[in-house]
């Protein structure tokens, strides 16, 4: 505990720190709000300028805007049905519908709240048991990852929507997408065509945004012109909405967990857990058939998953030097412009900084959700620009963010061939999040699978010493097979009603 | 009303994304002798000037894996120490094993405002496994090495061995029982592990990870008995004792762990070359440039307050300038063909 109160006192004698903390939070924000720039992005912009300020300093300004973007995301996700990062994706399916529905105010204030508790339970793990946590990252292997990924995958069925053909189909072409670029285990180039570009693999960011922002910018064009619902803000308090969050606390609380658990597993990230607690709250709901058209669980589901993934990512960074997610990553330059080196040793000698950093996250949790809730009237105002105005300010975005990333016009051109690709699927019905989770995770699966049998040498007994990959396998089958024993256990129970 | 917040969201943006083409300069706090530019342009000026003034701005040099490995760690020092009128910058382009951000180098204007941070082992690699087909290694100017570190083979701590000698014998007794953890599939790594153990007559389970730190991950976890990393990247695993060092591949022992013997010294017949960090320009670059760049940082290499923090990374120091680069690397590359064939 001594390195928390080392940290409290740094940060208490250092008047700065708390300005730079509202200046990331908000940095932040507007980074997550705005399709096309992600937290990653505004973290890699703000490094340098941390190069004169002391350690504590940087890397308070940059968890700042790490945890204002993954939380800003919601805010574009709900009014206009494109997320602002792509960890609020899910947010969209509930978010949207209720703001359609005529309630954004309440949609958004459910949505930073569930963000709120996501980030303050991870916040509570990271300050108390980071390094017992640490140790569940060390003992996990490729067993371990593969099953998580494929239950991450498993997912997928439950994303179907109406046509389970075209659901799979989707997830075929996602998972061929991801095959693209180098093989990680054997180092061959697949399906490159022999362009460099692609050697490392289509650019995740690039696709992501061409499949949810571009095409969505495509499909609500087709109405362009058409008088859309006025959005009003009816109520606007700090207070939570305690009244629609009946029985989604379970929700929440599953969130998250889960988000805390995904965040100290590297290279699984957000959307993942965002994915994986809306269809366990959706399975363990009463109401399922209300999932997606605008209820509160689906919206807590995805918010506190998201941020709670934050914290967690935080653990193993902060433990062992290794990045949870894409933005800690980029944190680790962080360190290393401040001549510090991120690794078990960092803990050791530098107790106060670590300290101070555990204490930050805390506080930039309550300081975002006490500016969004503020500036919420700004942000529903900004989107009631008309939308032919709107849609090239957000389409310019995209191309300013997708281009910073590597600095490569190539990118710019998967973009939109993509984006143009994603709306003819959406014509012909194929649902998108399928195609998202099998780019996402179909690398994955694959790679740690094979390195998993490399390893065990092709012995599947191996599993039955494994029991935490085991128990994830069963949960897939699980997953999978829920449709189907649903259908027929209520069939069974309508038969014996009659 | 409408029109005006829309004017003004689209101005926002038009302003944030001229401040989104700016992005990476270090602040003029970090250039070092900025007051002396004035006196030595009044200098240079007398003469003929072969530079034309270079370097006028910043200079980027492309750092091809992510933040925190070895090239990245080595050039973040450079930079802290070398003398420029301007500052240099790092841009990390990671991907395909490194392929990405060398590509990137060559492929960029050859002004000289833009170098590469690239290995010659890993340049070479790239052109053996055939990822590579622009022959990078010999078409991208080289400027020099600055430093180098040493691959070293680490036991897990519980292991049934901590010595070399103890794990040649555990080995043999026990075929295919251990893992052997490398980074990369098809890597200087995997063909120098692939090679010790034919030479050595020893077979281990040979486990390919997705780059460095997901090897020492694994190390740390339990996962693999044995691991192939370098000085730089072990230290502290070795520093908190997660890993024990065993031997070093190279043909002498390193300065930084004094005690670690050679494979050569333990009887079997491997060394390869250090692993030498080295810099590159691209195709076409002014050779008057490469040289000025060249003496530069081989001024930082003798900084005795460089050497001394490449020391708490692990680096020795080692420079060698363009040409012997060049004949460097050739020699490195005829070091692992033999590997390659042998892997098709």
């Amino acid at each position: 505990m001594e390195y928390l109160i080392a940290g409290i006192q740094t940060l208490l004698g250092d008047p700065f720190s708390w300005f730079l903390i509202l200046a990331g939070v908000f940095m932040g924000i507007v980074f997550g709000c705005i399709p096309g720039l992600t937290a990653t992005l505004g973290v890699i912009l703000m490094i340098p300028v941390t190069y004169t300020m002391t350690p504590v300093q940087g890397l308070t300004l940059l968890v700042s805007i790490y945890v204002g973007g993954i939380s800003g995301g919601l805010i574009t996700a709900i009014l206009i049905n494109i997320p602002g990062t792509p960890s609020s994706l899910v947010t969209t399916w509930d978010g949207y519908p209720m703001a359609k529905n005529g309630r954004p105010d309440l949609a958004l204030s459910i949505g930073v709240f569930a963000s709120l508790i996501g980030g303050l339970v991870s916040a509570a793990l990271l300050m108390f048991v980071a390094p017992q946590l640490s140790k569940i990252t060390l003992s996990f292997d490729s067993w371990e990852y593969f099953s998580l990924s494929f239950l991450g995958i498993s997912v997928v069925v439950s994303l179907t929507g109406k046509d389970t053909l075209k659901g799979i189909l989707a997830a075929i072409i996602g998972l061929i997408l991801g095959a693209v670029g180098t093989d990680s285990v054997t180092g061959l180039a697949r399906l490159t065509f022999g362009t460099w570009q692609i050697q490392a693999g289509i650019a995740s960011t690039a696709l992501m945004m061409a499949l949810f922002a571009v095409r969505e910018i495509f499909v609500q064009t087709s109405d362009l012109g058409q008088v859309r619902n006025k959005m009003e803000i009816k109520q606007l308090s700090f207070r939570p909405p305690l009244h629609m969050l009946k029985g989604c606390w379970l929700t929440m609380a599953i969130g998250s967990l889960v988000g805390t658990f995904i965040g100290f597993l590297p290279g699984v990230g957000q959307g993942t857990a965002a994915f994986i607690t809306y269809n366990q709250s959706k399975n363990l709901s009463k109401h399922p058939e209300a999932f997606g058209q605008g209820c509160p669980e689906g919206i807590v589901a995805s918010e506190s998953a998201n941020n709670a993934v934050n914290g967690g990512a935080l653990i193993p960074l902060l433990t062992l030097g290794i990045p949870g997610d894409m933005t800690t990553a980029a944190l680790i330059g962080g360190l290393m412009l401040h001549g510090l080196q991120p690794g078990p040793l960092l803990f050791r000698n530098q107790p106060d900084l670590v300290g101070a950093v555990m204490v930050v996250y805390l506080i930039t949790n309550l300081v975002m959700y006490l500016m969004e809730l503020g500036l919420m009237r700004v942000f529903i105002r900004a989107v009631d620009v008309p939308q032919s105005f709107l849609f090239p300010a957000i389409l310019l975005a995209c191309l300013l963010g997708v281009f910073s990333l590597n600095n490569r016009v190539f990118d710019l051109w998967v973009m939109a061939v993509f984006g143009i690709v994603g709306y003819l699927f959406t014509y012909c019905d194929f649902p998108m999040p399928p195609m998202i989770l099998g780019f996402i995770l179909g690398p994955t699966v694959e790679k740690y699978f094979r390195t998993a049998m490399i390893s065990s040498q092709g012995n599947f007994s191996v599993l039955l010493s494994r029991p935490v990959a085991f128990i994830f396998l069963l949960l897939s089958a699980v997953f999978i097979l829920w449709p189907i024993t649903k259908g027929v256990f209520s069939r069974y129970q309508a038969q014996k009603a009659s | 009303m409408k029109k005006l917040s829309a004017m003004l969201l689209i101005l926002a943006l038009a302003l944030s994304s001229s401040a989104c083409s700016g992005s990476n300069p270090p602040p003029a706090a970090s250039q070092p002798a900025v007051s002396s530019a004035p006196a030595s342009s009044a200098a240079s000026s007398e003469q003929a000037d072969p530079l034309n003034g270079y370097p006028k701005e910043n200079i980027v040099c492309i750092v091809p894996f992510d933040p925190g490995g070895s090239n990245d760690t080595l050039t973040r020092a450079l930079l802290q120490y070398i003398d420029l009128p301007t500052a240099m910058v790092v841009q990390n382009i990671a991907g395909a094993n490194g392929l990405v951000g060398a590509q990137e180098a060559f492929r960029a204007d050859s002004d000289g405002y833009t170098i590469l941070s690239a290995n010659p082992g890993n340049l070479t690699t790239q052109m053996l496994t055939g990822a590579d087909n622009d022959e990078l290694y010999k078409n991208l100017v080289p400027i020099c090495s600055l430093a180098c570190n040493y691959e070293l083979v680490l036991a897990r701590p519980g292991a049934p061995f901590s010595t070399g000698e103890e794990f040649f014998s555990y080995a043999t007794a026990h075929p295919g029982e251990l893992k052997w953890g490398v980074a990369g599939s098809q890597s200087v790594q995997m063909g120098g592990a692939l090679d010790i153990m034919s030479k050595a007559n020893i077979q281990c389970t040979m486990v390919p990870y997705d780059g460095g730190a997901a090897s020492r991950t694994a190390l740390q976890g339990g996962h693999i008995d044995l691991l192939t990393s370098n000085t730089t990247d072990a230290r502290e695993l070795i520093e908190t004792g997660e890993g024990i060092p065993m031997f070093v591949l190279s043909a002498e022992r390193c300065q930084t762990y004094p005690d670690c013997p050679t494979l050569l010294e333990l009887g079997v017949a491997y060394s390869k070359s250090p692993d030498d960090r080295a810099y590159w320009a691209p195709p076409g670059t002014d050779p008057a440039i490469v040289e000025y760049l060249a003496e530069k940082m081989k001024e930082v290499s003798e900084d005795p307050a460089f050497v001394e923090y490449l020391a708490t990374f692990g680096f020795d120091p080692y420079f060698i300038g363009p040409e012997e680069l060049s004949a460097h690397c050739e020699q490195v590359y005829q070091e692992q063909k033999p590997i390659y064939e042998s892997f098709s």
